[in-house]
Protein backbone atom coordinates (compact mmCIF):
# COMPACT_ATOMS: atom_id res chain seq x y z
CA UNK A 1 0.00 0.00 0.00
CA UNK A 2 3.06 2.25 0.45
CA UNK A 3 3.60 2.29 -3.09
CA UNK A 4 4.75 5.55 -4.82
CA UNK A 5 5.57 6.15 -8.39
CA UNK A 6 8.32 8.84 -10.01
CA UNK A 7 5.94 11.40 -11.92
CA UNK A 8 6.62 14.66 -13.71
CA UNK A 9 4.90 17.57 -13.23
CA UNK A 10 3.46 19.13 -16.54
CA UNK A 11 0.75 21.94 -15.01
CA UNK A 12 0.10 23.41 -11.37
CA UNK A 13 -3.36 24.47 -10.69
CA UNK A 14 -3.09 26.64 -7.95
CA UNK A 15 -6.57 26.93 -6.49
CA UNK A 16 -7.32 23.65 -6.00
CA UNK A 17 -3.79 22.98 -5.11
CA UNK A 18 -3.67 20.06 -7.61
CA UNK A 19 -0.92 19.37 -10.65
CA UNK A 20 -1.02 17.24 -13.80
CA UNK A 21 1.52 15.05 -14.04
CA UNK A 22 2.84 12.59 -16.24
CA UNK A 23 3.14 8.88 -14.68
CA UNK A 24 4.74 7.11 -17.55
CA UNK A 25 3.32 8.23 -19.91
CA UNK A 26 -0.36 8.36 -18.92
CA UNK A 27 -1.65 12.15 -17.75
CA UNK A 28 -3.05 12.29 -14.06
CA UNK A 29 -3.97 15.09 -11.78
CA UNK A 30 -2.71 14.48 -8.43
CA UNK A 31 -2.54 16.98 -5.10
CA UNK A 32 0.30 18.76 -3.84
CA UNK A 33 -0.47 19.85 -0.42
CA UNK A 34 2.47 17.93 0.92
CA UNK A 35 4.39 19.55 -1.79
CA UNK A 36 3.67 22.93 -2.01
CA UNK A 37 7.57 24.04 -3.66
CA UNK A 38 6.67 21.72 -6.51
CA UNK A 39 7.56 23.79 -10.39
CA UNK A 40 6.41 22.83 -13.71
CA UNK A 41 9.14 20.58 -14.74
CA UNK A 42 9.46 18.98 -11.08
CA UNK A 43 10.15 15.17 -10.65
CA UNK A 44 7.43 14.09 -7.45
CA UNK A 45 7.04 10.70 -5.71
CA UNK A 46 3.08 10.19 -5.81
CA UNK A 47 1.28 8.26 -3.53
CA UNK A 48 -2.51 7.54 -3.42
CA UNK A 49 -3.31 10.57 -5.78
CA UNK A 50 -0.67 13.06 -3.88
CA UNK A 51 2.53 14.32 -4.32
CA UNK A 52 4.29 13.07 -1.07
CA UNK A 53 7.81 13.88 -1.85
CA UNK A 54 10.22 16.20 -4.67
CA UNK A 55 12.97 14.65 -6.46
CA UNK A 56 15.77 16.59 -5.99
CA UNK A 57 18.06 16.36 -8.85
CA UNK A 58 20.94 16.97 -5.68
CA UNK A 59 19.81 14.64 -3.10
CA UNK A 60 19.82 12.26 -6.33
CA UNK A 61 23.23 13.11 -6.59
CA UNK A 62 24.17 12.55 -2.99
CA UNK A 63 22.53 9.05 -2.92
CA UNK A 64 24.75 8.39 -5.82
CA UNK A 65 27.92 8.83 -4.28
CA UNK A 66 26.45 6.83 -0.80
CA UNK A 67 26.76 4.20 -2.77
CA UNK A 68 30.11 4.68 -3.82
CA UNK A 69 31.00 5.31 -0.60
CA UNK A 70 29.46 1.88 0.17
CA UNK A 71 31.42 -0.15 -2.59
CA UNK A 72 34.70 1.61 -1.20
CA UNK A 73 33.62 0.81 2.37
CA UNK A 74 33.55 4.01 3.88
CA UNK A 75 29.90 4.28 4.93
CA UNK B 1 22.09 14.69 -16.82
CA UNK B 2 18.99 13.38 -15.52
CA UNK B 3 16.25 11.50 -16.38
CA UNK B 4 12.94 9.54 -15.05
CA UNK B 5 13.03 9.63 -11.24
CA UNK B 6 15.53 11.99 -11.50
CA UNK B 7 18.30 9.48 -12.23
CA UNK B 8 21.55 10.66 -12.68
CA UNK B 9 23.88 9.14 -15.32
CA UNK B 10 27.16 7.65 -14.12
CA UNK B 11 29.11 5.17 -15.93
CA UNK B 12 27.18 2.41 -13.45
CA UNK B 13 23.93 1.28 -14.18
CA UNK B 14 21.97 -0.54 -11.93
CA UNK B 15 22.65 -3.97 -12.28
CA UNK B 16 26.40 -3.17 -12.31
CA UNK B 17 25.35 -1.89 -8.88
CA UNK B 18 23.39 -4.48 -7.53
CA UNK B 19 26.36 -6.79 -8.47
CA UNK B 20 28.93 -5.33 -6.82
CA UNK B 21 26.68 -4.71 -3.91
CA UNK B 22 25.81 -8.33 -3.66
CA UNK B 23 30.11 -9.12 -3.90
CA UNK B 24 30.51 -6.91 -1.58
CA UNK B 25 27.98 -8.61 1.05
CA UNK B 26 29.92 -12.17 0.06
CA UNK B 27 33.12 -11.05 1.05
CA UNK B 28 31.66 -9.45 4.77
CA UNK B 29 29.46 -11.99 5.56
CA UNK B 30 30.83 -14.41 8.07
CA UNK B 31 28.29 -15.29 10.36
CA UNK B 32 24.54 -16.00 10.66
CA UNK B 33 22.60 -12.56 10.31
CA UNK B 34 18.81 -11.95 10.43
CA UNK B 35 17.58 -8.85 9.14
CA UNK B 36 13.76 -7.67 8.61
CA UNK B 37 12.25 -6.20 6.20
CA UNK B 38 9.72 -3.85 7.40
CA UNK B 39 7.25 -2.78 4.50
CA UNK B 40 5.23 -4.89 2.74
CA UNK B 41 6.59 -3.16 -0.71
CA UNK B 42 9.77 -4.35 -0.04
CA UNK B 43 8.65 -7.56 0.48
CA UNK B 44 6.98 -7.88 -2.79
CA UNK B 45 10.13 -5.92 -4.27
CA UNK B 46 12.49 -9.04 -2.71
CA UNK B 47 10.35 -11.63 -3.91
CA UNK B 48 10.17 -10.63 -7.29
CA UNK B 49 13.67 -9.67 -8.06
CA UNK B 50 14.95 -13.23 -6.12
CA UNK B 51 16.82 -11.53 -2.99
CA UNK B 52 16.54 -14.26 -0.96
CA UNK B 53 17.68 -16.43 -3.70
CA UNK B 54 21.31 -14.97 -4.16
CA UNK B 55 22.13 -13.79 -1.00
CA UNK B 56 25.40 -15.09 0.75
CA UNK B 57 24.43 -18.75 3.31
CA UNK B 58 23.28 -17.49 6.47
CA UNK B 59 21.99 -14.09 5.65
CA UNK B 60 17.87 -14.12 6.12
CA UNK B 61 15.64 -11.94 5.15
CA UNK B 62 12.50 -11.96 7.05
CA UNK B 63 9.47 -9.98 6.32
CA UNK B 64 7.50 -7.75 8.92
CA UNK B 65 4.17 -6.02 10.09
CA UNK B 66 4.63 -3.16 7.57
CA UNK B 67 1.25 -4.25 5.24
CA UNK B 68 -1.73 -1.93 6.69
CA UNK B 69 -4.25 -4.49 5.24
CA UNK B 70 -2.45 -7.37 7.17
CA UNK B 71 -2.16 -5.94 10.62
CA UNK B 72 -6.07 -4.75 10.14
CA UNK B 73 -8.05 -6.20 13.48
CA UNK B 74 -10.63 -8.69 12.46
CA UNK B 75 -13.26 -6.71 15.12
CA UNK B 76 -12.14 -3.70 12.55
CA UNK B 77 -12.88 -5.58 9.70
CA UNK B 78 -16.11 -6.81 10.92
CA UNK B 79 -17.20 -3.13 12.07
CA UNK B 80 -16.75 -1.70 8.09
CA UNK B 81 -17.89 -4.16 6.99
CA UNK B 82 -21.16 -3.39 9.27
CA UNK B 83 -20.83 0.32 7.71
CA UNK B 84 -21.17 -1.18 4.18
CA UNK B 85 -24.27 -2.96 5.02
CA UNK B 86 -26.42 -0.19 5.68
CA UNK B 87 -28.02 0.65 1.97
CA UNK B 88 -27.60 5.00 3.16
CA UNK B 89 -24.19 4.81 2.72
CA UNK B 90 -21.79 4.59 0.40
CA UNK B 91 -18.21 2.83 1.48
CA UNK B 92 -15.35 4.00 -0.27
CA UNK B 93 -11.67 2.16 0.25
CA UNK B 94 -8.48 1.44 -1.21
CA UNK B 95 -9.10 -1.69 -3.51
CA UNK B 96 -6.75 -3.79 -0.87
CA UNK B 97 -9.47 -4.23 1.23
CA UNK B 98 -12.11 -5.43 -0.69
CA UNK B 99 -11.31 -8.98 -0.10
CA UNK B 100 -10.05 -8.65 3.17
CA UNK B 101 -12.45 -11.74 5.13
CA UNK B 102 -14.39 -11.09 8.30
CA UNK B 103 -16.52 -13.05 10.43
CA UNK B 104 -19.10 -13.23 8.40
CA UNK B 105 -18.00 -12.31 4.77
CA UNK B 106 -15.90 -9.77 2.65
CA UNK B 107 -16.81 -6.49 1.20
CA UNK B 108 -16.89 -7.81 -2.17
CA UNK B 109 -18.96 -10.49 -0.80
CA UNK B 110 -21.52 -6.94 0.44
CA UNK B 111 -21.19 -5.13 -3.02
CA UNK B 112 -22.23 -8.37 -4.85
CA UNK B 113 -25.31 -8.65 -3.16
CA UNK B 114 -25.81 -4.45 -3.60
CA UNK B 115 -24.30 -2.83 -1.21
CA UNK B 116 -22.99 0.10 -2.45
CA UNK B 117 -18.72 -0.36 -1.49
CA UNK B 118 -16.38 1.52 -4.48
CA UNK B 119 -12.80 1.46 -4.95
CA UNK B 120 -10.79 4.24 -4.75
CA UNK B 121 -7.38 5.70 -5.64
CA UNK B 122 -7.27 8.22 -3.80
CA UNK B 123 -9.62 9.78 -0.18
CA UNK B 124 -10.18 12.72 -2.82
CA UNK B 125 -12.61 10.57 -4.78
CA UNK B 126 -14.32 9.98 -2.04
CA UNK B 127 -14.64 13.67 -1.28
CA UNK B 128 -16.09 14.02 -4.90
CA UNK B 129 -18.80 11.49 -4.14
CA UNK B 130 -19.93 13.19 -0.90
CA UNK B 131 -20.07 16.70 -2.86
CA UNK B 132 -22.10 15.06 -5.71
CA UNK B 133 -24.52 12.57 -3.87
CA UNK B 134 -25.56 14.88 -0.86
CA UNK B 135 -28.42 12.82 -0.18
CA UNK B 136 -26.12 10.12 0.72
CA UNK B 137 -23.14 8.87 3.26
CA UNK B 138 -19.82 8.74 1.85
CA UNK B 139 -17.65 6.68 4.45
CA UNK B 140 -13.73 6.44 3.58
CA UNK B 141 -12.27 3.45 5.07
CA UNK B 142 -8.53 4.95 6.39
CA UNK B 143 -6.14 2.21 5.91
CA UNK B 144 -2.59 2.73 5.72
CA UNK B 145 0.57 4.20 7.43
CA UNK B 146 2.06 7.25 7.82
CA UNK B 147 2.60 7.30 3.73
CA UNK B 148 -1.47 7.66 3.72
CA UNK B 149 -2.52 8.96 6.92
CA UNK B 150 -1.52 12.74 5.58
CA UNK B 151 -4.02 12.58 2.60
CA UNK B 152 -6.59 11.33 4.92
CA UNK B 153 -6.34 14.16 7.23
CA UNK B 154 -6.18 16.54 4.21
CA UNK B 155 -9.46 14.98 2.79
CA UNK B 156 -11.20 15.83 6.72
CA UNK B 157 -9.41 19.00 6.55
CA UNK B 158 -11.50 20.02 3.00
CA UNK B 159 -14.84 18.73 4.03
CA UNK B 160 -15.10 20.54 7.31
CA UNK B 161 -13.89 23.48 5.60
CA UNK B 162 -16.15 23.30 2.86
CA UNK B 163 -18.98 22.21 5.07
CA UNK B 164 -19.29 18.75 3.90
CA UNK B 165 -21.64 16.40 6.03
CA UNK B 166 -22.28 13.77 4.79
CA UNK B 167 -18.56 12.87 4.84
CA UNK B 168 -17.00 10.93 7.24
CA UNK B 169 -13.48 8.51 7.97
CA UNK B 170 -13.37 4.96 9.76
CA UNK B 171 -9.68 5.77 10.94
CA UNK B 172 -7.33 2.74 10.89
CA UNK B 173 -4.32 4.68 9.77
CA UNK B 174 -1.32 3.36 12.05
CA UNK B 175 2.39 4.36 12.52
CA UNK B 176 5.25 2.19 12.14
CA UNK B 177 8.09 3.02 15.25
CA UNK B 178 5.73 2.06 17.54
CA UNK B 179 4.69 -0.98 16.13
CA UNK B 180 8.50 -2.22 15.74
CA UNK B 181 9.03 -0.75 19.46
CA UNK B 182 6.19 -3.65 20.10
CA UNK B 183 7.92 -6.25 18.21
CA UNK B 184 11.82 -6.09 19.76
CA UNK B 185 9.49 -5.81 23.15
CA UNK B 186 7.94 -8.71 22.72
CA UNK B 187 10.73 -10.40 20.92
CA UNK B 188 12.98 -9.43 23.84
CA UNK B 189 10.09 -10.51 26.75
CA UNK B 190 10.69 -13.83 25.50
CA UNK B 191 14.19 -14.31 25.07
CA UNK B 192 14.52 -12.90 28.99
CA UNK B 193 12.25 -15.01 29.81
CA UNK B 194 13.68 -18.44 27.72
CA UNK B 195 9.77 -18.66 27.19
CA UNK B 196 10.38 -19.18 23.62
CA UNK B 197 13.67 -19.63 22.74
CA UNK B 198 12.75 -20.01 18.83
CA UNK B 199 11.93 -15.97 18.95
CA UNK B 200 13.28 -14.93 16.07
CA UNK B 201 16.32 -12.16 17.19
CA UNK B 202 16.29 -9.87 14.76
CA UNK B 203 19.56 -7.91 13.97
CA UNK B 204 18.62 -4.96 11.50
CA UNK B 205 15.82 -3.73 9.97
CA UNK B 206 15.37 -2.58 6.08
CA UNK B 207 13.21 0.84 7.65
CA UNK B 208 10.61 1.68 5.28
CA UNK B 209 11.27 4.17 1.98
CA UNK B 210 7.98 6.05 1.61
CA UNK B 211 7.02 5.79 5.28
CA UNK B 212 10.21 7.97 5.99
CA UNK B 213 9.37 10.05 3.18
CA UNK B 214 7.45 11.75 5.89
CA UNK B 215 8.16 10.80 9.45
CA UNK B 216 11.97 11.46 8.31
CA UNK B 217 14.89 9.47 10.14
CA UNK B 218 14.71 10.77 13.88
CA UNK B 219 11.62 8.50 14.74
CA UNK B 220 14.00 5.51 14.33
CA UNK B 221 16.46 6.36 16.72
CA UNK B 222 15.59 4.41 19.67
CA UNK B 223 15.75 1.26 17.42
CA UNK B 224 20.14 1.73 17.39
CA UNK B 225 20.24 3.89 20.88
CA UNK B 226 17.76 1.79 23.46
CA UNK B 227 17.61 -1.54 21.66
CA UNK B 228 21.04 -1.40 19.48
CA UNK B 229 19.83 -2.71 16.36
CA UNK B 230 20.76 -0.99 13.02
CA UNK B 231 18.48 -0.11 10.34
CA UNK B 232 18.55 1.46 6.86
CA UNK B 233 16.16 3.41 5.19
CA UNK B 234 15.97 2.10 1.76
CA UNK B 235 14.54 2.40 -1.43
CA UNK B 236 12.55 -0.59 -3.79
CA UNK B 237 14.68 -0.85 -6.72
CA UNK B 238 16.96 -3.95 -6.46
CA UNK B 239 20.39 -2.39 -6.05
CA UNK B 240 18.54 0.21 -3.66
CA UNK B 241 17.62 -2.86 -1.58
CA UNK B 242 20.75 -4.18 -2.13
CA UNK B 243 22.61 -1.23 -1.19
CA UNK B 244 20.49 -1.60 2.55
CA UNK B 245 21.43 -5.49 3.06
CA UNK B 246 24.84 -4.36 2.81
CA UNK B 247 25.09 -1.32 4.94
CA UNK B 248 23.17 -3.39 7.64
CA UNK B 249 25.37 -6.36 7.66
CA UNK B 250 28.77 -4.02 7.72
CA UNK B 251 27.15 -2.36 10.63
CA UNK B 252 26.38 -5.16 12.29
CA UNK B 253 29.95 -6.63 12.19
CA UNK B 254 31.27 -3.26 13.20
CA UNK B 255 28.89 -4.15 16.76
CA UNK B 256 28.09 -0.20 15.64
CA UNK B 257 24.57 0.06 15.07
CA UNK B 258 23.39 3.08 13.36
CA UNK B 259 20.36 4.29 11.26
CA UNK B 260 21.04 5.46 7.78
CA UNK B 261 19.44 6.35 5.17
CA UNK B 262 20.40 4.92 1.65
CA UNK B 263 17.20 6.93 -0.35
CA UNK B 264 17.95 10.05 0.30
CA UNK B 265 16.74 10.80 -3.14
CA UNK B 266 13.28 11.63 -1.82
CA UNK B 267 13.79 10.45 1.93
CA UNK B 268 14.85 13.80 3.91
CA UNK B 269 16.12 13.71 7.44
CA UNK B 270 13.39 15.80 9.06
CA UNK B 271 10.76 14.12 6.49
CA UNK B 272 7.71 16.21 5.03
CA UNK B 273 6.64 18.88 7.14
CA UNK B 274 3.56 19.68 5.71
CA UNK B 275 2.59 16.24 6.10
CA UNK B 276 3.57 15.67 9.59
CA UNK B 277 1.98 19.80 10.09
CA UNK B 278 -1.21 18.09 8.72
CA UNK B 279 -1.51 15.11 11.02
CA UNK B 280 -0.98 17.17 13.83
CA UNK B 281 -3.97 19.61 13.15
CA UNK B 282 -6.12 16.59 12.34
CA UNK B 283 -5.23 13.72 14.15
CA UNK B 284 -4.27 13.23 17.85
CA UNK B 285 -2.37 10.13 19.18
CA UNK B 286 -4.12 6.76 20.36
CA UNK B 287 -3.51 3.31 21.08
CA UNK B 288 -4.43 1.16 18.22
CA UNK B 289 -4.85 -2.61 17.55
CA UNK B 290 -2.94 -4.51 15.21
CA UNK B 291 -3.21 -8.35 14.28
CA UNK B 292 -0.50 -10.35 16.45
CA UNK B 293 0.86 -7.70 18.14
CA UNK B 294 -1.98 -6.51 20.25
CA UNK B 295 -2.76 -3.16 21.34
CA UNK B 296 0.69 -0.73 21.03
CA UNK B 297 0.30 2.33 22.62
CA UNK B 298 0.36 5.58 20.39
CA UNK B 299 0.10 3.81 16.88
CA UNK B 300 -3.00 4.83 15.94
CA UNK B 301 -4.51 8.18 14.60
CA UNK B 302 -7.98 9.58 16.51
CA UNK B 303 -9.86 12.54 14.80
CA UNK B 304 -9.26 16.22 17.35
CA UNK B 305 -12.16 16.80 18.76
CA UNK B 306 -13.30 19.56 16.53
CA UNK B 307 -12.96 17.04 14.04
CA UNK B 308 -15.21 14.59 15.34
CA UNK B 309 -18.28 15.02 13.44
CA UNK B 310 -15.98 13.26 10.89
CA UNK B 311 -15.60 10.22 12.16
CA UNK B 312 -17.44 7.50 11.24
CA UNK B 313 -17.47 4.99 14.37
CA UNK B 314 -19.44 8.20 16.59
CA UNK B 315 -21.44 9.62 13.49
CA UNK B 316 -23.24 5.70 13.02
CA UNK B 317 -22.47 4.72 16.61
CA UNK B 318 -21.31 0.54 15.44
CA UNK B 319 -20.67 -1.12 17.91
CA UNK B 320 -16.71 -2.34 17.77
CA UNK B 321 -17.18 -5.96 19.08
CA UNK B 322 -14.14 -8.13 20.17
CA UNK B 323 -13.63 -11.28 17.71
CA UNK B 324 -12.55 -14.86 19.03
CA UNK B 325 -11.28 -15.92 15.67
CA UNK B 326 -11.41 -20.12 15.49
CA UNK B 327 -9.33 -20.05 12.32
CA UNK B 328 -6.42 -21.25 12.29
CA UNK B 329 -4.69 -19.05 10.25
CA UNK B 330 -1.32 -17.74 11.88
CA UNK B 331 -0.93 -14.39 10.23
CA UNK B 332 -0.44 -13.10 13.36
CA UNK B 333 3.04 -15.10 14.09
CA UNK B 334 4.20 -13.96 10.48
CA UNK B 335 3.69 -10.49 11.14
CA UNK B 336 6.14 -10.88 13.53
CA UNK B 337 8.36 -12.78 11.79
CA UNK B 338 7.92 -15.75 13.81
CA UNK B 339 7.06 -18.37 11.46
CA UNK B 340 7.66 -18.02 7.32
CA UNK B 341 4.35 -18.81 5.53
CA UNK B 342 4.68 -22.50 4.29
CA UNK B 343 5.17 -23.22 8.14
CA UNK B 344 1.26 -22.62 7.87
CA UNK B 345 -1.09 -25.30 7.89
CA UNK B 346 -3.41 -24.18 5.93
CA UNK B 347 -0.67 -22.21 2.91
CA UNK B 348 -1.13 -22.86 -0.60
CA UNK B 349 -4.04 -25.41 0.51
CA UNK B 350 -6.99 -23.80 2.14
CA UNK B 351 -5.74 -20.49 1.63
CA UNK B 352 -4.72 -19.37 -1.75
CA UNK B 353 -4.68 -15.68 -3.33
CA UNK B 354 -8.09 -16.51 -5.27
CA UNK B 355 -9.79 -17.82 -1.57
CA UNK B 356 -7.59 -16.35 0.95
CA UNK B 357 -8.46 -17.25 4.59
CA UNK B 358 -5.93 -14.36 6.38
CA UNK B 359 -5.38 -11.14 5.48
CA UNK B 360 -1.65 -11.64 4.58
CA UNK B 361 -3.13 -13.24 1.47
CA UNK B 362 -5.39 -11.15 0.60
CA UNK B 363 -2.87 -8.19 0.14
CA UNK B 364 -0.88 -7.89 -3.02
CA UNK B 365 2.05 -6.75 -0.91
CA UNK B 366 0.90 -9.42 1.98
CA UNK B 367 3.79 -12.08 3.35
CA UNK B 368 1.57 -15.12 2.60
CA UNK B 369 0.86 -13.45 -0.73
CA UNK B 370 4.58 -12.82 -1.51
CA UNK B 371 5.69 -16.14 -1.00
CA UNK B 372 2.35 -17.82 -2.73
CA UNK B 373 3.85 -15.56 -5.75
CA UNK B 374 7.28 -16.02 -5.57
CA UNK B 375 7.09 -19.40 -3.94
CA UNK B 376 10.53 -20.41 -4.89
CA UNK B 377 11.53 -17.89 -2.15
Amino acid sequence: MCLAVPAKVVSIDNEFITAEVDIMGNSKRVGIVLTPEVEVGSWVMVHAGQAISVIEEEAARLSLSAWEELLRGEQ
Amino acid sequence: MSNREGKISTQRNEREYFNLFLDKLYQIANKPVKLMEVCGTHTMAIGKAGIRKVLPPGLELISGPGCPVCVTADADIDTFIEFAKDRQVVLATYGDMMHVPGSNGSLAELKAQGADVRVVYSVLDALDFARAETNREVIFLGVGFETTAPSTAYAVKIARRGGLKNFSIYNLHKTIPEALRALLDDTATKIDALLDDTATKIDGFILPGHVSIIIGEKPYNFIAAEYGIAGAIAGFEPPQVMAGILKLVRDINKGRPTISNLYQKVVCPEGNIHAQRLLDEVFIRTDAEWRGLGIIPGSGFRLKDEYKCFDAAVKFKIERKAVNSSKSCRCGEILKGLIKPNECPLFKKSCTPERPVGPCMVSSEGTCAAYYLYSSF
